[in-house]
């Protein structure tokens, strides 16, 4: 009995592995991926998904502790948990099997020996595990409570260490020691202890609710730390993090192309060392660069999917491959995700949306986005008659550089804040909005203010249409803006006007705090439709594009 | 303002071996083959790289800049005689841990820093970053690199407020110091792109902006008062157009005006487009971009599709897209506050001096300093190796060089002492600077002088003063501009007087031959010495001490000393302008040295 509820903890421990499926950790699910074949944990997440989604509408009506608990994806339901029961149990134990479940093809690798090495770890880990989560609930609380509760009492307990994705558990300072401690890690070992990658310094100051995200103060830079002729980050990724950081590159299109780029860049200079394999070493070489650009500013999901399909094609990579030949794949492989993904992707969405646009119609669209400029333009060369409607919010004045963009083109437009969107509604026929994301549970990740934006067009009668591409569908589930976000730099939300700055010096006011949002999400009730390259659809349809997009690859 | 320790060099080098990457990020290049023109009474015996200042020679502080940010070579530019000195300076081998690839310049030849770098372009493999071998600074070198970095600019330097000196400046008197040409440097509003760039020297009648760099940026902020720190951050493609352009001599006088001019010129941002158009002109273009300097990087398509879809302007007010769709960009690193000196003046000399303890986590006295327990040295202070400090003395915010000798009862305050010096019994030593192996005598008292390399103050001097002067020579059929400082250190054991001349002439074309009425009479007259020259100077002013001819090709200084039972100390230099300097003498009893520029006479 104490064996199976052992088991039982760790199997929802390895699930909470493969829940954290968001940009910034795929370690689990690398690791995972080496350990039991990668189909399988599609499929688990799969699963996953769909309990998610199930708990939160049950959740939703608790608490806010209870929402942010929900939206790290908890997991406390014994119910729930005893759901994908028989098949994580095999895993578990002995052959890394999907078994059942919608995984129509899938060469099951139940070929493996019984006992593999990877397998013997799973076991070794899941034992260390079990004692461990025994140990936390005996001390943490001695339970009144029966075999069940007390489990999920462990597993609560396990959870801020296992479950919730670092970045938005920053107010842990245990949490922060262990990315230090990883930074350390993926560093080559036997190096010295100072070329790890830094910890980039928080701002100091945050608002209350969002204690639990990194905030950093872009007069800080990463680079600050680090030595300058930069000898642990390729060139090309410190430039990139630099821009990132400094907002050079801005938006999801551009930060993938450019992180794509960077990427091309850093394989070009490779070579492997000696007594290496070219799959796993690029891989771990990739990972603290990957880490340095999170630290510059947390990855978009966008930037989290192109970096998922570049380890892939690494790991895919067969070990008597050359060389040479292995980094002209690889560098083919990005040049047709970029290709494929972002350019042809944005041409086939801006034919389908030039179908909605119709001679006539006033456009809202709301800050920049690059996606919906391009369809603009393509509509205007398509001949339609159309107006457009700018729509910018402080502090970045993102739609100024639409607006320069669209006029230059010579699309009329008309340039409001995003405090005049009741005023110009009325006279407004559609809404185009790009998306940060588009998450699993149909909302959309996007600017903040995108929301506000869908909701007045809501209340107006005005169809909002989000064009997304789909390599921006992202599997976290999110319904609120608090639990991840990203906070830029406060400091950009002060004005000088006239010489004269009254915020000078808002730090020395206790009462005050600067909250500067990057995004916000939009509830899939006031999206009536997502253009993206494989058709229309309602954002419900997230996850089956997901689902196809998984059994593709 | 202390700077962090030393961390990243450790182990730095096997990490190249372990990962196998081949990619620099930068190459360092440090200038020290300059000759230190401004400043030539310090560095007529040791050159400049190796001034000490705070008891490390100069060169050590930008290479320690480099170090400390975490470089693990550069290649040093210097000349023979410096890189012998630097050898043998046990500082430089104990401090600067990375490796160091020396490469020897002629020495006499007019080889300009531009010149230096092409000599140098086999080494350079990828962006460079100069510094001059006279920078001191604390300044976060990563700013300066960041915006390189950032903006994939071709060139980004560091500039710095212009500080004032407070400190007297031995031999100077009076607010002569205009003779530095003013910069007038244009910024856009983020203060960081550099956008103009004019001296003073070049403008005839106005400051004229061309209208290409108006109409991009109607917004330009024209700052003067600012130093530029000769440090550069230069894209590899610079050093190739060097390479091909052999008429660009000098980094900062001819390439980075022409660098900061280019990037609102017509041709580099339309040569692309034309590339781009046809393939075929390519080799035209080739053949006639040979003193065009081609900007691009790798997969430049793909850079451009980012910096397309990226939602960033540099700019508004306009149509364009950022940038301007200029691939060549020029941006400055103004610092604010902070530390930075070019020390190519004696009066820089003396500030840093002052400030670099503040650079550097060392103990003021060195260990194997022998201090004398009843003394007195400031915390301000800075005592050297082996140096001996005897009773009885007191020593405050001044420097005291390796190997130096005080003795008892002296008194040194706000001075810098150099190399193995000697200081005798009961000097008093204010506010000046004794250059290395000179022996001050017993009971000299020195205010705001400079002593020359190995000179000797004479003992019993009971009333040792300074005289600062100012003597304008005026002279004939010279056009140019002309100013020579020549320092003279009289010892007369006479009337005991130490004198310290420093005359600042400048010589134009004047009708009549005479020395202008400001020279100090008084400074003269104790000297005793009857002077006596050819061509200039007026019977009027026979009591001054000496006499200069300056010519531009031919300078005369004839001194006849008429005076008897004096010794004389002469300490002359001109400017490179000066090519003859003659001293004759028709003294027959005195001891005379005559110390000029090239020359070390003894009569």
């Amino acid at each position: 009995m104490l064996l199976q509820q052992q088991r039982k903890r760790s199997r929802i421990v390895k699930m909470a592995d493969s829940g954290v499926t968001d940009g910034n950790e795929k370690k689990g699910d690398i690791e995972r991926a080496k350990n039991e074949g990668k189909e399988l944990t599609k499929e688990e997440k799969q699963r996953l998904r769909k309990e998610k989604k199930q708990q939160k509408k049950s959740k939703e009506k608790k608490d806010d502790k209870a929402i942010q608990e929900s939206g790290k994806e908890t997991k406390g339901d014994s119910s729930a948990v005893s759901a994908p029961q028989p098949s994580t149990q095999s895993t578990a134990q002995k052959v890394p099997a999907p078994v059942s479940v919608p995984a129509p093809e899938a060469p099951t690798p139940a070929e493996k020996p019984p006992k593999s090495k990877a397998e013997l770890k799973a076991e070794r880990r899941a034992r260390q595990e079990a004692e461990r989560a025994s140990k936390q609930s005996k001390k943490g609380d001695p339970g009144p409570q029966g075999a069940v509760s007390k489990s999920k009492a462990a597993t609560n307990e396990l959870q801020p260490v296992k479950r919730l994705p670092e970045h938005i558990q920053v107010d842990n300072p245990d949490v922060l020691k262990k990315l230090a401690k990883k930074l350390e890690r993926q560093q080559t070992p036997g190096q010295n202890s100072a070329k790890k990658i830094p910890l980039r310094l928080d701002y100091g100051y945050k608002v209350s609710l969002f204690s639990h995200l990194h905030q950093y103060s872009r007069k800080a830079p990463l680079t600050q730390q680090l030595s300058i002729p930069s000898t642990v980050i390729h060139p090309a990724i410190v430039r990139l993090g630099l821009q990132y950081s400094q907002g050079i590159v801005a938006g999801s299109n551009a930060r993938s192309i450019a992180l794509l780029h960077a990427f091309k860049q850093v394989i070009r200079d490779y070579t492997t060392p000696p007594n290496e394999e070219l799959s796993r070493d690029l891989v771990n070489r990739l990972k603290p660069y990957i880490s340095f650009l999170n630290q510059c500013r947390p990855l978009s999901a966008s930037m989290g999917n192109a970096i998922k399909y570049v380890k892939k094609e690494i790991s895919n990579i067969p070990s008597q491959c050359k060389e040479e030949e292995a980094k002209r794949k690889l560098l083919f492989c990005i040049e047709w995700y970029i290709k494929e993904k972002i350019i042809l992707a944005a041409k086939a969405i801006a034919e389908s949306s030039i179908e909605k646009i119709s001679d006539g119609d006033v456009i809202l669209i709301y800050g920049c986005s690059s996606l919906v400029n391009h369809i603009l333009c393509e509509a205007l060369e398509k001949n339609r008659k159309f107006r457009v409607i700018v729509v910018d919010s402080r502090p970045r004045l993102e739609g100024r550089e639409a607006l320069r963009r669209l006029v230059q083109r010579g699309i009329s437009c008309t340039y409001v804040l995003i405090s005049a969107v009741s005023y110009i509604l009325p006279e407004v026929s559609k809404v185009f909005l790009g998306a940060h994301a588009l998450l699993a549970n149909g909302y959309v990740m996007s600017r903040v203010g995108t929301s506000q934006i869908a909701l007045v067009a809501k209340a107006f009668n005005v169809p909002v249409l989000v064009c997304c591409e789909t390599y921006k569908f992202c599997e976290r589930v999110q319904t609120d803006s608090f639990v991840s976000n990203e906070l830029d730099d406060p400091d950009d939300l002060i004005v000088t006007r006239n010489g004269q700055t009254h915020l000078e010096h808002w730090q020395q006011e206790p009462p005050l705090g600067l909250l500067n949002l990057v995004y916000d999400v939009t509830p899939p009730d006031f999206v009536d439709l997502v253009i993206t390259e494989l058709g229309m659809i309602p954002c419900t349809s997230v996850p089956v594009v997901l689902r196809v997009k998984n059994v593709d690859q | 303002m202390r700077l962090p320790p030393l961390s990243y060099r450790d182990s730095r080098s096997s990490w190249t071996k372990n990962t196998g990457t081949d990619t620099m990020e930068l190459q360092a290049v440090l200038m020290a083959a300059g000759g230190g023109s401004r400043m030539t009474d310090l560095t007529y015996n040791t050159p400049k790289p190796m001034l000490p200042v705070g008891n490390k020679p100069l060169m050590w502080y930008p290479l320690n800049l480099l170090e400390r940010v975490g470089f693990e070579e550069v290649i040093v530019i210097t000349t023979k005689e410096v890189q012998k000195m630097m050898s043998t300076d046990s500082k430089m081998k104990r401090d600067i841990k990375m490796k160091m690839e020396v490469v020897c310049v002629p020495e006499d030849g007019d080889m300009g820093t531009a010149d230096a770098l092409r000599h140098i372009q086999q080494k350079i493999k990828t962006d460079i970053l100069v510094v001059s071998c006279d920078l001191i600074t604390d300044v976060a070198l990563h700013e300066v690199v960041d915006l390189f970095r950032a903006h994939n600019a071709t060139l980004a330097m560091l500039m710095s407020k212009a500080h004032e000196f407070t400190e007297t400046v031995p031999g100077q008197k009076g607010k002569k110091r205009t003779a530095e040409q003013r910069d007038f440097v244009g910024v856009d509003e983020s203060g960081k792109r550099l956008l103009f760039m004019a001296n003073e020297a070049d403008l005839e009648d106005g400051l004229s902006v061309r209208k290409s760099i108006i109409r991009k940026h109607p917004r330009m902020h024209i700052k003067t008062g600012l130093v530029d720190a000769h440090l550069y951050c230069l894209k590899k493609a610079v050093v190739d157009f060097l390479t091909e352009n052999k008429s660009i001599s000098s980094i900062r006088g001819e390439l980075v005006p022409y660098l900061v001019r280019k990037q609102f010129s017509k041709t580099t941002n339309s040569q692309k487009v034309k590339e781009d158009l046809e393939d075929q002109t390519q080799k035209k273009n080739d053949c006639s971009t040979n003193h065009e300097l081609l900007i691009s990087s790798r997969d430049e398509p793909l850079l451009q599709l980012a910096q397309e879809r990226s939602c960033w302007n540099d700019h508004r007010g306009d149509m364009s897209e950022a940038y301007h769709g200029g691939k060549l960009r020029c941006y400055v690193h103004i610092m604010e506050q902070g530390l930075c000196y070019r020390v190519n003046t004696l009066a820089a000399y003396i500030e840093a001096n002052r400030q670099a303890p503040k650079l550097f986590e060392e103990p003021p006295v060195h260990p194997s300093a022998i201090i004398s327990e009843r003394c007195q040295v400031g915390s301000d202070s800075i005592i050297g190796e082996r140096c001996q400090i005897a009773e009885k003395t007191s020593i405050k915010r001044s420097t005291i060089g390796i190997s130096s000798n005080v003795k008892e009862k002296v008194k040194v305050t706000n001075s810098i002492v150099m190399h193995s010096v000697t200081i005798e019994e009961g000097c008093n030593i204010q506010g000046s600077v004794i250059c290395s192996n000179a022996i001050i005598g017993r009971g000299a008292d020195l205010k705001y002088c400079l002593v020359g390399n190995g000179q000797r103050i004479e003992p019993e001097a009971p009333c040792a003063s300074l005289w600062l002067t100012q003597i304008r020579v005026s002279a004939v059929c010279v056009r140019v501009c002309v100013c020579v400082f020549v320092f003279f250190y009289v010892c007369v054991r006479a009337c005991a007087c130490v004198c310290v001349h420093y005359i600042d002439g400048e010589v134009r074309e004047h009708g009549q031959n005479r020395t202008t009425r400001n020279s100090t009479a008084a400074a003269c007259s104790h000297t005793h010495t009857h002077t006596h020259t050819r061509t200039l100077l007026t019977r009027e002013h026979s009591h001054a001490p000496f006499v200069l001819s300056f010519h531009t090709t031919v300078a005369k200084l004839i001194l006849s000393n008429r005076f008897l039972h004096t010794k004389t100390c002469l300490c002359g230099w001109n400017t490179a302008l000066c090519h003859h300097l003659f001293w004759i003498s028709t003294a027959e009893r005195t001891n005379e040295v005559i110390v000029g520029t090239d020359q070390l006479m003894e009569i």
